[in-house]
């Protein structure tokens, strides 16, 4: 009965001025020091800029709002130079003192602003001791102890600036009306909807290639896929692999992928059980057959991973490291050696979802096969996320040999540090949740840390690594490979390791 | 009337009491926190017990009940930790598009499963008869959300007619009662077909029963036709059975739309519950559950005095 009356409504499109996004879901917070999710980053990153930001298409620094940097022979002084004439969307301006201001909200417990977090990663910056203003332009941060990743976690979100004037008017709710410098300005938030940015004029860059940003909440996949062939959205994020496979076959969509600084991998239980054997977690190793997991599983959405260093941060990864082959009889060779009293049943721990996860449930059971080729009987329990964060993070105890986990890091220092070394057990509050032990490997990440050669840092990461990769306290499987999938009209796309999407150069070619 | 009326009012306080209560223990024992979940793989034990703090997480959970009841009683539902803002504002924005969505399915609901029952019951044992039933059975077993997606497939992407998903047209400035209207439309048809098929069983027996009954076979033996003893004499009989089953189906509709929430992003309550118990956003669960559970009230008693009106009639007559 209503039928002839919807023939007469037209497929309704994005006007080409706007790029309409489709994110997994809905926002937490617009103010970058709140927020934690990769998701509100992917707005965030289009409104505000930090003092550095990651170079297009790698995980290295380089100037942003400081026009350049020194840094002290001991490592603990670092003076920036900031870009002069750069304005907030709220009109103020930007100097040392804006500077100050975001650090000492963050970090100082006493300044009148701090009640306006919490701050949930403000630790990126503990070893700030404090933030001087110079002279107007110039701004020095002095550091406790030497800190190599300190300029990348400048690069992260939690750098970004906020405009002291919109905090001091919006209190916590500045969340809610972001003030930045970026290429876009805020302009409303409406819940469960949208979120719309436009082109900020007095961009003190190249001005933005379009003059709209919409993103929109989508949190169902399937939905995401129906909108972008019905036209409502241009571009989405995070499709399951699956369907990118799908849209690489269809004419008039653009598939793009980068490789984040991402592990997804197995923590084996070094402490109790058939796994304090490095034979047995060697054997284990073999055999996964991660070729198959990437190709079938993840349907390419993920690359062959190796060591203890995300291949994304390339000036730190040992080329010559080679991801564990498959080897099914050397791995049931190496199960024979070690004589195991009776044939092992393992435990594989799994959440059904979660950040950074991939197909948690059907690699763990593409993994149950492959160890069960290889006379390794497994026994998967799965959890729902927030339930599986709380019992690995605690540590795996005899019950438990393996535990899935997945990290995404902006620095090499990060994952190492706080998940492989002998004092990051989870009792002294780190994420070695499966008590590997070596001195070696510790002194290698310490000596990193404090490194302010990249180079040297380099070599320490890559001889840590080598070390890593024969211990084998991890079967590390994969790196994820962000996707969004575009219509094919939107140009200057560009998707970078950070998995953050800058989209200051996107713009849409008109329909003929 | 009134005073079953007022003391059904009055009820709502234990019940939601009861409800609040449950909810937030159940919330406290499931493993996992909102802390938890913000901090996600960074949570160290040190860094949990500041967020926790901060939060006001570090307090037992029957402590931080009475605080909320506390608070609820100066009409403060507190501050929700996944959407950092007031849950009030939350849950108030999100109730509108809830009871848009709920009530039109519920309208059109109502009115295809009247129909089909009529019509069945007009035909009884005849094959318009055997042809509604089986179409209300097919109603009643479609899951509401893959009907849903056929539907957007069919709409959005092959014909192009009408919005995959949204409230709105996001690139329009404004909102217009038409644009809601176009994108109301697949999830309300998703939602109706399911509870026309519910509805659509009761009145068809109902209407059974009633043509069944004395005064009807007095206005047959006028010469009365049918259609007209049914839908003039019957109707307010066959609607006062039915009744209770649609007051059901309102509170389920505002519930239970999850789903089609999810599927065609509705704004809506549901969806933003699920989305909040995943987060462990107890507050906001609570604010949203608070005002659920009150609309579930109030409808089924709006359905009850209904009914009660219409049987009293139904007598008289």
């Amino acid at each position: 009965m209503l039928l002839p009356l919807l023939a007469g409504c037209s497929r309704q499109l994005p006007p080409d001025d706007s790029l309409v996004i489709g994110q997994v879901a809905e926002a937490r917070s617009l103010d970058p020091h709140v927020a934690t999710a990769l998701n509100d980053f992917r707005i965030l990153i289009n409104v505000y800029e930090g003092l550095v930001r990651y170079r297009p298409g790698t995980l290295e620094p380089m100037p942003g709002l400081a026009e350049s940097w020194t840094v002290s022979d001991d490592g603990l002084i670092y003076e920036f130079r900031l870009r002069p004439g750069v304005r907030f969307h709220d009109g103020s301006a930007f100097d040392a003192e804006s500077v100050r201001f975001n650090f000492q909200r963050m970090l100082d417990a006493t300044h009148p602003f701090h009640d306006t977090g919490p701050f949930p990663l403000a630790f990126f910056f503990e070893q700030v001791q404090r933030v001087e203003r110079v002279d107007k332009l110039t701004v020095r941060f002095v550091l406790d102890a030497p800190f190599a990743p300190f300029l990348s976690n400048l690069a992260y979100p939690i750098g970004l600036m906020v405009s002291p004037a919109a905090v001091r008017r919006y209190g916590r709710d500045v969340g809610r009306h972001p003030s930045g410098t970026g290429p876009f300005m805020f302009s409303d938030w409406q819940s469960g909807r949208r979120v719309t940015l436009t082109r900020f004029d007095d961009y003190h860059g190249e001005p933005a290639a379009s003059r709209r940003l919409i993103f929109r909440p989508i949190t169902d996949p399937m939905t995401r896929v129906a909108e972008l062939m019905a036209g409502g959205i241009d571009l989405a994020l995070e499709l399951s692999p699956d369907n990118v496979a799908a849209f690489r076959e269809r004419l008039g969509y653009q598939v793009l992928e980068a490789t984040g600084p991402h592990l997804w991998f197995l923590i084996l239980n070094t402490r109790d059980g058939p796994l304090t054997d490095p034979r047995v977690r060697r054997a284990v190793d073999l055999a996964i057959d991660k070729q198959s997991l990437v190709r079938d599983v993840l349907r390419d959405t993920a690359e062959i991973a190796v060591g203890a260093v995300p291949r994304a941060f390339a000036w730190a990864v040992d080329t010559e490291l080679s991801p564990t082959a498959y080897d099914l009889e050397r791995a049931r060779a190496l199960l024979a050696d070690a004589a195991l009293s009776n044939d092992p049943t393992l435990r594989l721990l799994v959440p059904r979802g979660g950040s950074g996860m991939l197909a948690p449930l059907a690699m763990a059971t593409a993994i149950q096969g492959d160890l069960a080729r290889a006379g390794i009987a497994v026994v998967i329990e799965s959890y729902e996320w927030n339930a599986y964060l709380a019992r690995v993070n605690a540590g795996l105890d005899a019950d438990a040999d393996m535990a899935a986990m997945a990290w995404m890091t902006n620095d090499p220092d990060t994952l190492p540090y706080l998940a492989l070394r002998c004092d990051a057990r989870p009792e002294q509050g780190g994420f070695n949740s499966g008590y590997y032990c070596n001195p070696d490997v510790d002194a290698l990440i310490e000596q990193a840390r404090q490194a302010t050669d990249r180079g040297e840092r380099a070599r320490l990461y890559r001889s840590m690594s080598r070390i890593v990769q024969r211990d084998t306290p991890w079967a590390v499987v994969a790196s994820w490979r962000q996707n969004l999938v575009a219509r094919g009209r939107v140009q200057g796309l560009r998707v970078d390791p950070s998995f953050f999407l800058r989209l200051d150069r996107a713009w849409k070619q008109s329909r003929e | 009337m009134r005073g079953y009326a007022a003391r059904r009012l009055l009820l709502l306080v234990p019940v939601l009491f009861g409800v609040t209560l449950v909810v937030f223990g159940v919330m406290s024992l499931v493993p996992g926190d909102p802390a938890l979940a913000i901090l996600g793989p960074y949570a160290t034990p040190e860094r949990l017990a500041d967020l926790r703090a901060d939060l006001g997480l570090d307090r037992s959970w029957p402590a931080r009940y009475l605080l909320w009841l506390g608070n609820l009683w100066q009409g403060d539902l507190g501050r929700s930790v996944s959407l950092e803002q007031p849950v009030r504002d939350a849950v108030l924005g999100r109730l509108g598009p809830t009871l848009l969505l709920a009530g039109s399915a519920l309208m059109l609901g109502t009115l295809l499963g009247l129909a089909a029952g009529l019509l069945a019951a007009l035909r009884h044992n005849r094959i318009t008869d055997r042809l509604v039933t089986l179409t209300v059975l097919i109603g009643i077993s479609l899951p509401s959300f893959w009907l849903g997606l056929l539907l957007i497939l069919l709409f959005a992407v092959w014909l192009g007619w009408l919005p995959a998903s949204g409230m709105s047209t996001v690139w329009l400035a404004g909102t217009s009662p038409g644009d809601v209207l176009r994108h109301l439309l697949l999830p309300t048809l998703s939602l109706a077909l399911v509870a026309a098929g519910v509805i659509g069983r009761i009145a068809r027996a109902a209407a059974i029963d009633v043509l069944a009954a004395d005064h009807i076979r007095l206005c047959r033996a006028r010469g009365i036709a049918e259609p007209r003893i049914l839908l003039v004499h019957g109707l307010k009989a066959v609607l006062a059975r039915t009744m209770p089953v649609i007051g059901l189906q309102a509170g389920f509709l505002i519930g239970g739309a999850v789903y089609i929430e999810t599927i065609f992003q509705w704004p809506g309550l549901g969806r933003m519950l699920v989305d909040a118990i995943a987060a462990r956003d107890l507050l906001l669960v609570q604010g949203g559950v608070l005002v659920l559970a009150t609309a579930y009230v109030l409808v089924n008693l709006a359905a009850d005095l209904f009914q009660h009106g219409l049987d009293r009639r139904t007598r008289a007559a």
